[in-house]
């Protein structure tokens, strides 16, 4: 159910984007009265559209009769600035650029605050909760590497320390049960998103992730049992597809869907569908 | 996977950096009592009391490989950081040195009297040893502090009454029991290891926090319909390796009054325990958490009212119950027989997850999760149809029928084997979990026959095991489980005072626990306060069969008897060959106010029903004269407890016991020192 809403959302927001080629050519063209042709389209330059013409007379001054080859606009639009900030998806922020973003959901909430270090490198940290009783911080970077007018893929990683409010002994269908997560945190992953031609097109991304964690809290299930390792390692498959959808230029309401699977049985979940939803903007 | 092995090395390194997290330090020993293993685990070292002997065990073969002699009545062991075994000597107030790697004593720590606790500094630097009394004066208790190296005396300070068992939840502080208590039972004291002062007033608020509803006036009636509970006999403590919790044995006493009769049908005892579960003295665990700055809290039920904070309905909470099952309903209506009685030690294992608590009188070890008292998945574990959280509960001993002692437990730092020495058997039961996975058990691997023979006389022998069995159906019903060891505690008192119904009441009065041991019960007689019975077979009958709900057995009373006859009074301070000046002049005294008149004879009671008040009821009634041989450890005083200490007794003054206001302030001092002395 939850699945469908989300499909739903997610193509409601996109196909109408990508239905329309390019439905501000005509409010982004420059008045054609000197015949010069308009500029072509550039997805990452600002489009600034020309003053517009006014019709109105100055007070105080003889009203200038309007230039014939200007067509009169009564109430111009503005041009749409595109929708970049990508907190979710494969596209880097861009050099010095910065990016927030916090989502709720299930199991966790979170928020992460990015930078650009270079055109395609972002760094970032964040904070992770399973409302309180997880408590981790992060640190994560997203490296591009490939960009397109439409498709962009990138690399990433988080790295990140939790504390627990139950010890592991008794945290039965707690925290590390739901999300497979341990103390120690390391998450490389690779995403894909994909944005329409439209400065507010959804930005759709699927992230494949690697969940690699350090159990430091091992304890002993079984009296006499055994002593376990100091540390134990846990290996987990995590799987997250959805939209950033451009509310404006720098904010957009993301919508997540995704399902882990977990590799400690059975003191983790085989899956765990995971869905959030949040903001993505850039302060 | 090049990028996989360097996710690996960074997040090595990151641990390496951090340290690692938990790292899971042994900061105290997972041994106790009678039992310890050296620091590699290749030698446990296990006291028989009865034969005055360390036999030291090769763990690899299960074989004993020698014995050093130490000194009288060995009853703990401790190893320190260099391997070097103390072992603290009840019967010659010492602790026996053992260098590693000798075979014989190598020195004698002069102790205070009955040394019971002993602990090593996580440092390695210092011994504590607490003993039951002093030096001198059996008023209160002593903890004392050596250098492990030169084994010079570092302090030597008074602390509590009857203080027994030690555990250090730093370098800087510990936890140490009290095996008796007073006005509201036993309780924990913390203590500063620098100076060897209490600290926090010397108490947790313990009897407050198990008896919440009922302290608390919410119960109605002022909270008086509530069964209330105190704690006593709490024979050891142990802390977690990450000195966060703590865990103390103790047997809950009733306090108030119990309207049921004992009868024919037998099980007079099995009526009332805490929350329906167990008896009238019910085994139990009390956990107190240790905060950042070493403060400590009990962790506990509240025993007065299981509908709203107690064991039997709340599964939510992450802590063992604090009373342990031996008996009650369980989930299919059922009655649960899980006999457990007598704790004599505990340990927890070194990752801090399980507490093993050995049972003395009912001869098993009772295996539990030390952090909740709910099943994870597959996992036997019954709260809610036993009141307890037990995974395994394992017999050791050889002979269903017969307690084994069972009073040590050691286990090795891998988390997979644990020993326990049966003190009456003379051998090591080795344990196990060779199977694994949340349905296995733990269970019992090897035994070690030790070569060692009671020193006891045949019949005494069986009837210290009969004395101390709250197993055998010889002595107690299957669902009452209670020994006469439960409230006899060590063969003395366990400083309660019982509503039990009496023959001159009709309905429960008030009678405080009297000592056996040292009194000579056969010359002595009647027996019990009002002199109901008089001989000890008949009052056997009584107890074992109308209370306890065993069987009448002749043989069983005549070995019981034998072996409480054979006993010595409690060790002593105050008691000398011969009377000292000040005690002599208290004898003087003691005659001047008349105490000689019925207290008379070579065990001080003329064996007749006498017209006394006691100080705090001031009511008179009738009793039978007490022996008053060891009476300065027998406390509370008089047949209702109303007077907590002998010094009360004497300074109360008061002509309807005794005629002591004829006495000046001096001979009152006089005859303090002289009934300490007896």
């Amino acid at each position: 159910m939850m699945f469908r809403a989300a499909v739903v959302a997610v193509l409601a927001c996109a196909v109408p984007a990508a239905a329309q080629d390019n439905p501000e050519q005509e409010w982004n063209a420059l008045p054609s009265g000197k015949g010069q042709p308009p500029p072509p389209p550039a997805r990452d330059d600002i489009l600034v559209p020309p003053p517009p013409p006014s019709s109105d007379p100055q007070p105080g001054a003889p009203a200038a009769a309007a230039p014939a080859s200007v067509p009169t606009v009564s109430s111009p639009r503005p041009v749409l600035e595109p929708n970049t900030i990508s907190m979710f998806g494969a596209r880097s922020l861009g050099f010095l650029n910065r990016g927030e973003m916090f989502y709720l959901g299930f199991p966790l909430i979170g928020v992460r605050f990015s930078i650009g270090l270079a055109e395609r490198f972002d760094f970032g940290i964040g904070f992770d909760s399973f409302y309180g009783m997880m408590n981790e911080p992060l640190v994560g970077m997203r490296v591009n590497f490939f960009r397109g007018t439409n498709w962009n893929m990138a690399a990433t990683l988080e790295a990140g320390w939790a504390w627990f409010q139950s010890r592991a002994s008794i945290d039965l269908r707690g925290p590390r049960w739901l999300t497979g997560r341990r103390n120690g945190n390391i998450m490389p992953g690779v995403v894909f998103s994909y944005q329409g031609d439209h400065p507010r097109a959804a930005r759709l991304f699927l992230a494949l992730q690697y969940l690699l964690t350090f159990d430091t809290e091992p304890y002993q299930k079984d009296p006499l049992g055994g002593v376990p390792a100091s540390v134990q390692l846990g290996h987990n498959g995590q799987l997250r597809a959805g939209a950033e959808m451009p509310l404006s230029a720098k904010t957009s309401f993301v919508f997540l869907l995704g399902l882990d699977v977990h590799g400690r049985q059975p003191d983790d979940s085989i899956v765990m569908p995971v869905c959030s939803v949040g903001l993505v903007t850039s302060i | 996977m090049g990028w996989m092995k360097k996710g690996l090395l960074i997040g090595g390194v990151a641990m390496a950096l951090i340290g690692c997290g938990n790292n899971q330090q042994v900061k105290n020993s997972s041994a106790s009592g009678s039992l310890a293993l050296s620091n590699d685990d290749s030698l446990l070292y296990a006291a028989d009391t009865d034969n005055g002997v360390v036999s030291v065990v090769d763990t690899r073969t299960n074989s004993k490989s020698y014995e050093v002699q130490v000194g009288a009545r060995p009853f703990k062991v401790a190893v320190a950081a260099d391997d070097t075994v103390f072992v603290a000597n009840r019967g010659s107030r010492s602790v026996s040195v053992i260098r590693k790697g000798e075979r014989q004593v190598s020195a004698e720590l002069t102790t205070g009297v009955d040394p019971t606790g002993m602990a090593v500094s996580f440092d390695g630097k210092t011994l504590y040893v607490v003993s039951a009394t002093s030096k001198d004066n059996n008023e209160y208790g002593l903890l004392q502090a050596f250098d492990t190296a030169t084994l010079e005396e570092k302090y030597a300070q008074p602390l509590g009454y009857e203080p027994r068992a030690i555990a250090l939840t730093s370098n800087e502080q510990a936890l140490i029991t009290e095996y008796k208590g007073e006005d509201k039972g036993a309780d924990v004291i913390q203590v500063d290891l620098k100076t060897g002062t209490t600290m926090n007033g010397g108490n947790t608020g313990l009897y407050d926090s198990v008896n919440f509803t009922k302290v608390d006036n919410n119960g109605g009636a002022g909270g008086l319909n509530f069964a209330s509970f105190k704690s006593r006999g709490q024979t050891d403590v142990v802390v977690t390796p990450s000195g966060d919790r703590a865990f103390v044995t103790t047997v809950w006493a009733r306090e108030d009054n119990i309207s049921r009769q004992p009868s024919s049908t037998g099980g007079y005892y099995a009526a009332g325990g805490p929350c329906n579960v167990g008896a009238v003295a019910t085994a139990g665990i009390v956990t107190m958490n240790v905060g950042s700055n070493g403060s400590t809290q009990p962790k506990v039920d509240d025993l007065t009212d299981c509908a709203s904070r107690g064991t039997n309905t709340n599964t939510d909470v992450d802590f063992p119950p604090t009373a342990m099952g031996t008996g009650g309903v369980n989930s299919s209506g059922g009655l649960s027989n899980i006999a457990v009685q007598g704790p004599s030690a505990i340990a927890v294992d070194p990752t801090g997850e399980w507490i093993f608590v050995v049972n003395k009188e009912t001869s098993n070890v009772a295996i539990m999760p030390a952090w909740r008292r709910t099943g994870r998945d597959g996992e036997s574990i019954d709260f809610q149809g036993t009141g307890s959280s037990f995974r395994s509960v394992v017999d050791v001993n050889m002979n269903a029928a017969l307690s084994s002692g069972a009073d040590g437990i050691a286990l090795t730092k891998d988390g997979r084997t644990a020993f326990v020495y049966n003190q009456f058997d003379h051998n090591v039961v080795r344990l196990g979990n060779p199977e694994g996975g949340p349905m296995s058990q733990v269970r019992v691997t090897a035994t070690v026959d030790l070569g060692l023979k009671d020193t006891l006389p045949a019949e005494a022998a069986k009837g210290r095991r009969f004395f101390f069995d709250a197993k055998s159906t010889q002595m107690s019903s299957e669902f009452t489980h209670v020994s006469c060891g439960s409230c006899h505690l060590e063969g003395r008192d366990d400083g309660h005072v019982w509503g039990f119904p009496t023959k001159i009441q009709s309905v429960s009065g008030q009678r405080q626990t009297p000592s056996l041991v040292g009194r000579k019960t056969s010359v002595t007689l009647p027996m019990h306060w009002e002199g109901e019975f008089d001989d000890f077979a008949e009052f056997m009958n009584h107890t074992v069969v109308s209370r306890m709900g065993g069987k009448q057995d002749p043989v069983i009373q005549g070995q019981i008897q034998t072996w409480i006859e054979s006993q010595e009074l409690p060790e002593n301070p105050n008691h000398h060959a011969n009377l000292t000046e000040v005690q002599l002049r208290g004898q003087v005294a003691f005659m001047k106010a008349e105490c000689g008149t019925c207290h008379s004879g070579e065990y001080l009671t003329d064996q007749k029903l006498q017209t006394v008040s006691t100080r705090g009821a001031n009511t008179m009634g009738t009793f039978d004269t007490p022996s008053l041989k060891g009476i300065s450890r027998s406390g509370p005083f008089m047949h209702d407890g109303t007077v907590r200490t002998l010094r009360d007794r004497v300074f109360q003054g008061g002509n309807t016991h005794g005629k002591l206001d004829v006495l000046t302030a001096a001979e009152q001092s006089d005859l303090l020192e002289y009934l300490k002395s007896l």
